[in-house]
C-alpha cells in the first residue's frame, strides 16, 4: 500500500512539499532567530557594541532593523548571509581589529535606515537631496563614546 | 594479452568521498561553533596577586604575560612616526641648535637627549652628564620602582642624600609596581609629590576613579617640577594652576625661596627650566577636557587571539592609529596621520622661532650689560622679559607632543614667547642707548 503511494506520482509530489515545508520552517526559523540582537552579541568580537547599545537610546530595535539594508526579503537575505560568513571568518579566525568599524557599504545602509523614521525631520534640508551620511556626526548615538569605557575587569 | 577491465574499476567509488565530505564538513561546523560559542576569549583577567615588594616584571609577567610582553617592547628604540620624539637617544641641540645657547651655564646644555622607554630609567639616569656627585636623591624619584621602599623607609629625607648613595639601591626602572598594585592589579600612584600636589588642589587621589587612574599613574611623572631649595623636595607648581602663565605666575612668588634654576651667563638673567609638562598640556586640551585619558591613546585596548588586553607599549599612538585613534575617529589612518603631522609641523616651526629669538634676546641683553652708562633699571625689566620668554618656549620644547597634547594653547604660549623675546630685545636695545 506506502509502496504503491510511494510509487504515485502524487506521493512524491505530497512528501516533497512536507520536506519543502520542515526545510523552510527551519530556514526562515534561523533566521529569524539570527535576526536577533541575542544572536549578534554571542559573537565575542560584539561584546563591546551590544553593551553600548543595550545603553543607547535606540535599545528598542534589533540591530538588524539599522544594519540590515532597507529592501526586499531576497536582497536582505544575500546581505546577511555575506556579511555573516565574512563575521564568521574574522570570529572564527579571532583576527578582527581592535576597534571594528563599518565599511562604507555599511554605512551606506544605517544612514539609509535612519532616514525611515528620521525623514521628516531632514526632508527640506541638504541632506534629504543624498550624498550625506547622518552617523558621520551622529556616530556616537547608538554605540556610545568609544570601544573603551568600561575597560578591562580583572576577577 | 589486453586486460580486461572491470565496470566497478573505471568508477570511482563515491560512498567513501561523501562520507569524508560529511566528516570533514560536520568538523568545521564542529571547530566553529566551539571556537565562537563554547570557548570564545575570556573577557576577564584572572588575578594572581604578586608579593608586596617585588618590582621584578618579568616575575609579573609569568602571570600576565600578554601586558608583559608588550610592556618589553618598550626597548624598542625607534623614531616616531611623525619625526617628532621618538625613542632613540640622539641629542635634541642637532635639530634645534638654540637649546646650546638658551641653557648656557647649567647641565641641559652638556647633555639633552631625546628619551627612551620606561625600562631604560634608570641606566640612563646613571650614564647622562647631567648627573654629578654633586646631584641630590630626588633625581631618582620618577626612575624607579625601589621609590616605593626608599620613601617608606626614608620619607622625604632621601631627598637631600647624595645621589650616587641610591644608585645600589635602584635595582629596578620603571616598571608594573609603580602603577599596579601588587594584590589587585588596581591602579595607584606611587610619587609622594604628586600625591600632595593634588592634594594641594583640592583631589585626593585616593578616591579618583579607575578613569582618572588611567592618567594619573602617567601625570605623577610626565610634569613640571622643581626641587625645593634647602630640603630637594620635589614639588610640583601646581598651587596658582597648571598652565604656562599660571605656573609662572607661581615661580615669580619665590616659593620657598626659590628664586631660580641657574643664571644665565650672557644675560645674567635668574632662569627657570621647564620639566616635560605632558600631564598639564594634556589637561587643558580638547582630548583631555573631553576626558580621553592618556591611557586611552598611548596604552590602546589590543587584542590578542580575541582576547582584550591594555597595551603596555607606551609609545606614539601613531604607531597604533586602529587601536588608539580609531577607537573614536571613522577617518582612515593616513588621514589621522596627516592631522596630527600637520599640528606638530606647526608648532614646530614657531617652536623653533621661538628658541632663536630666545637665544637672541640673551645675547642683546649680554652686549647691553656692557655698554657703560647702560640703565640698569631697564636691563633688569630686559632679563625679566627673557625669563619669561625662555619659561614659554621651554614649556613647550620640553614637552613630549610636540604640541598635539593641545595644539591651541602651545601655539599661543610659543606666540608670546616671541613677543616677550622681541619685548626683551628692544628693552635691553633702549637701555643701552643703541639699536641692537
Amino acid at each position: 500500500m506506502i509502496r504503491k503511494i510511494l510509487k504515485g506520482s502524487a506521493g512524491v509530489t505530497a512528501i516533497g512539499i512536507v520536506i519543502g515545508l520542515v526545510i523552510a520552517g527551519i530556514s526562515a526559523g534561523s533566521y529569524h532567530l539570527a535576526g536577533t540582537p541575542q544572536f549578534c552579541a554571542s559573537c565575542h568580537s560584539m561584546e563591546t557594541v551590544h553593551g553600548a547599545w543595550l545603553q543607547s537610546e535606540h535599545k528598542q530595535f534589533a540591530c538588524i532593523e539599522c544594519h540590515l539594508p532597507d529592501s526586499n526579503l531576497a536582497s536582505q537575505v544575500t546581505y546577511k548571509a555575506a556579511v555573516g560568513m565574512r563575521d564568521l571568518y574574522y570570529e572564527t579566525l579571532r583576527s578582527y581589529p581592535d576597534a571594528i568599524k563599518l565599511t562604507d557599504g555599511g554605512r551606506k545602509i544605517v544612514s539609509e535606515n535612519c532616514l525611515r523614521c528620521h525623514f521628516s525631520t531632514v526632508e527640506k534640508t541638504n541632506m534629504a537631496s543624498g550624498g550625506a551620511s547622518c552617523i558621520q556626526c551622529h556616530r556616537k548615538l547608538v554605540h556610545g563614546q568609544g570601544l573603551a569605557k568600561g575597560g578591562i575587569r580583572v576577577e | 594479452m589486453a586486460r580486461v577491465w572491470r565496470k566497478e574499476e573505471f568508477e570511482l567509488n563515491k560512498k567513501p568521498l561523501i562520507i569524508i565530505g560529511l566528516v570533514v564538513f560536520i568538523l568545521a561546523i564542529a571547530f566553529i561553533a566551539v571556537r565562537v560559542f563554547v570557548f570564545s576569549p575570556p573577557s576577564i583577567v584572572k588575578l594572581t596577586p604578586i608579593p608586596d615588594g617585588e618590582y621584578d616584571p618579568a616575575v609579573w609577567g609569568k602571570y600576565y604575560p600578554l601586558e608583559y610582553r608588550s610592556y618589553l617592547k618598550n626597548r624598542e628604540m625607534a623614531p616616531s612616526p611623525t619625526g617628532f620624539g621618538g625613542s632613540v637617544k640622539v641629542q635634541k641641540s642637532i635639530a634645534e641648535p638654540s637649546i646650546l645657547e638658551n641653557f648656557k651655564g647649567m647641565a641641559f646644555s652638556k647633555d639633552y637627549s631625546e628619551d627612551r622607554g620606561h625600562p631604560y630609567a634608570v641606566q640612563d639616569l646613571m650614564e647622562t652628564k647631567r648627573v654629578s656627585p654633586k646631584s641630590v636623591g630626588s633625581c631618582m624619584t620618577c626612575k624607579t620602582a625601589n621609590l616605593i621602599d626608599i620613601y617608606r623607609e626614608k620619607g622625604w629625607g632621601y631627598a637631600n642624600m647624595p645621589l650616587f648613595d641610591l644608585f645600589p639601591l635602584l635595582k629596578h626602572p620603571i616598571t608594573c609596581a609603580n602603577c599596579h598594585e601588587p594584590s589587585t592589579m588596581a591602579l595607584r600612584v606611587i610619587n609622594p609629590a604628586f600625591i600632595e600636589a593634588m592634594a594641594g588642589r583640592g583631589i585626593d587621589v585616593k578616591k579618583a576613579s579607575r578613569e582618572e587612574m588611567r592618567s594619573y599613574v602617567c601625570g605623577q611623572c610626565h610634569v613640571e617640577y622643581y626641587f625645593q631649595p634647602e630640603t630637594s623636595k620635589v614639588i610640583f607648581p601646581w598651587q596658582k594652576g597648571v598652565k604656562p602663565d599660571e605656573m609662572y605666575a607661581y615661580y615669580a612668588g619665590q616659593p620657598f625661596g626659590f628664586a631660580q634654576d641657574w643664571i644665565h651667563p650672557d644675560s645674567q638673567a635668574k632662569m627657570l627650566k621647564a620639566q616635560h609638562p605632558d600631564f598639564e598640556t594634556w589637561s587643558g586640551g580638547v582630548h583631555g577636557k573631553a576626558g580621553v585619558s592618556c591611557a586611552d591613546c598611548h596604552m590602546p585596548f589590543m587584542r590578542n587571539n580575541g582576547r582584550k588586553y591594555s597595551s603596555h607599549w607606551v609609545t606614539s599612538p601613531l604607531k597604533n592609529i586602529g587601536s588608539s585613534c580609531r577607537t573614536c575617529h571613522d577617518q582612515s589612518e593616513p588621514w589621522l596621520l596627516e592631522r596630527v603631522k600637520t599640528t606638530q609641523n606647526n608648532v614646530w616651526h614657531l617652536q623653533k622661532t621661538a628658541g632663536q629669538w630666545v637665544a637672541r634676546a640673551h645675547e642683546v641683553i649680554g652686549k647691553a650689560a656692557s655698554v657703560p652708562k647702560t640703565n640698569l633699571a631697564e636691563l633688569e625689566k630686559a632679563r625679566e622679559l627673557v625669563r619669561k620668554a625662555q619659561w614659554f618656549w621651554d614649556i613647550v620644547a620640553a614637552e613630549n607632543s610636540m604640541g598635539f597634547h593641545n595644539p591651541d594653547q602651545v601655539l599661543n604660549t610659543l606666540g608670546q614667547s616671541i613677543d616677550l623675546a622681541h619685548q626683551a630685545i628692544e628693552t635691553a636695545s633702549r637701555a643701552a642707548g643703541t639699536n641692537f
